[in-house]
């Protein structure tokens, strides 16, 4: 009876040498598949770059044709000049407009038009009142958005004034 | 015996695969994952960036469309062209003076960049009657070559009005 136990004790502990054995055995075959598996993970990226790397070569090569660079130029050259029409300013405009709101009895010297609105004027009136109807003319405009009139000087017979006229939307 | 000479190989059996199990997780596995991620974000960008250069591919193609079907089209080149020509600019200007009967002379240049596009930035003295000078102002602002003044500035001299006229006109830097 004796015997049969230390033979079941024996028995056991070579099993479980075994059962470790094997467990690391599957371990390894496991990482190894894995390896593999990832190995097979890193080729399919790689052809799948080189498929994407191709694709873009083509269409490198398309926008570098003659005719795509040379659409490509006149179309960034129609949105250079859309831009600058954005910012572009009329002064023809105020012209006009000045001629059209100057009093009858005021005669100009010097004029002066900037692109951001700011109007300068150097003129004759007859008399002071004259002036001031001059600015008042000026003032009422629905595109003045300052007026001032800087001096007037009694010269002879006349009166030299000094104007300035700021327009909005400039 | 027999058993227990089983039991060392198993034993020495296991260890050798506890050891490749190693070597193989450090010097395959990992590396190998590490590679794996990065490549696959790799991929990723240029996926991103030929879908890009797809939607740029279209673009093109339609402006190749409308440039194919574009009337005057070297219109575009007259209004903003590739460097300053200041040559053209002297001969519009003294042909729309001529047109207006206006006298311009004393002329002056200088040429930069601002936001990308170049300016050349003309300097004139211009003497006429007012109607005529108001006539040129109105024509340079209507010229195909893109010109915007900058400021007039006029002085009654007798009959005639003795102005100075700036202005700037472009081109593609």
């Amino acid at each position: 009876m004796k015997r049969d136990e230390n033979l079941i004790l024996r028995t056991s502990s070579d099993n479980f040498i075994k059962y470790i054995f094997y467990i690391a055995f599957y371990i390894l075959i496991f990482i190894c598949l894995f390896s593999v598996g990832y190995y097979l993970i890193y080729n399919t990226y790689v052809k799948k770059i080189n498929i994407v790397d191709q694709e873009i070569m083509e269409i490198e090569n398309f926008v570098n044709t003659s005719k795509s660079k040379r659409a490509i130029e006149y179309y960034s050259k129609i949105v250079l000049i859309s831009d600058i029409f954005k910012t572009r300013k009329s002064l023809t405009n105020i012209f006009s407009l000045i001629e059209k709101n100057t009093h009858y009895d005021v005669v100009f010297k010097e004029f002066e038009i900037v692109d951001n609105g700011e109007v300068y004027i150097t003129g004759y009136c007859r008399t002071e009142e004259v002036c001031a109807q001059a600015l008042l003319l000026f003032e009422r405009m629905e595109e003045s958005e300052y007026v001032s009139l800087d001096s007037i000087k009694k010269e002879g017979n006349t009166n030299l004034f000094k104007m300035y006229i700021k327009l909005n939307n400039f | 015996m027999r058993i227990k000479n089983e039991k060392f190989i198993f034993w020495v059996l296991f260890l050798i695969c506890l050891g490749f199990s190693f070597v193989v997780v450090n010097k395959i596995l990992l590396p190998i994952s590490k590679d794996v991620s990065l490549i696959k974000q790799e991929y990723f960008n240029k996926v991103d960036m030929r879908n890009k250069l797809v939607s740029t591919r279209e673009f093109v193609y339609s402006l190749i469309g409308m440039y194919n079907k574009a009337e005057n089209i070297e219109e575009v080149d007259l209004a903003l062209p590739n460097y300053p020509k200041i040559y053209e600019v002297i001969v519009l200007i003294k042909t729309m003076a001529k047109d207006s009967l206006v006298d311009v002379y004393n002329f002056t240049f200088s040429d930069y960049i601002s936001d990308g596009v170049g300016v050349v930035n003309v300097n004139f003295e211009v003497e006429g009657k007012y109607e005529e000078v108001k006539n040129l102002i109105n024509e340079i602002g209507t010229e195909i070559r893109l010109m915007d003044i900058g400021f007039v500035k006029m002085e009654k001299k007798g009959n005639l009005i003795k102005g100075q006229i700036n202005l700037n006109t472009y081109f593609k830097n």
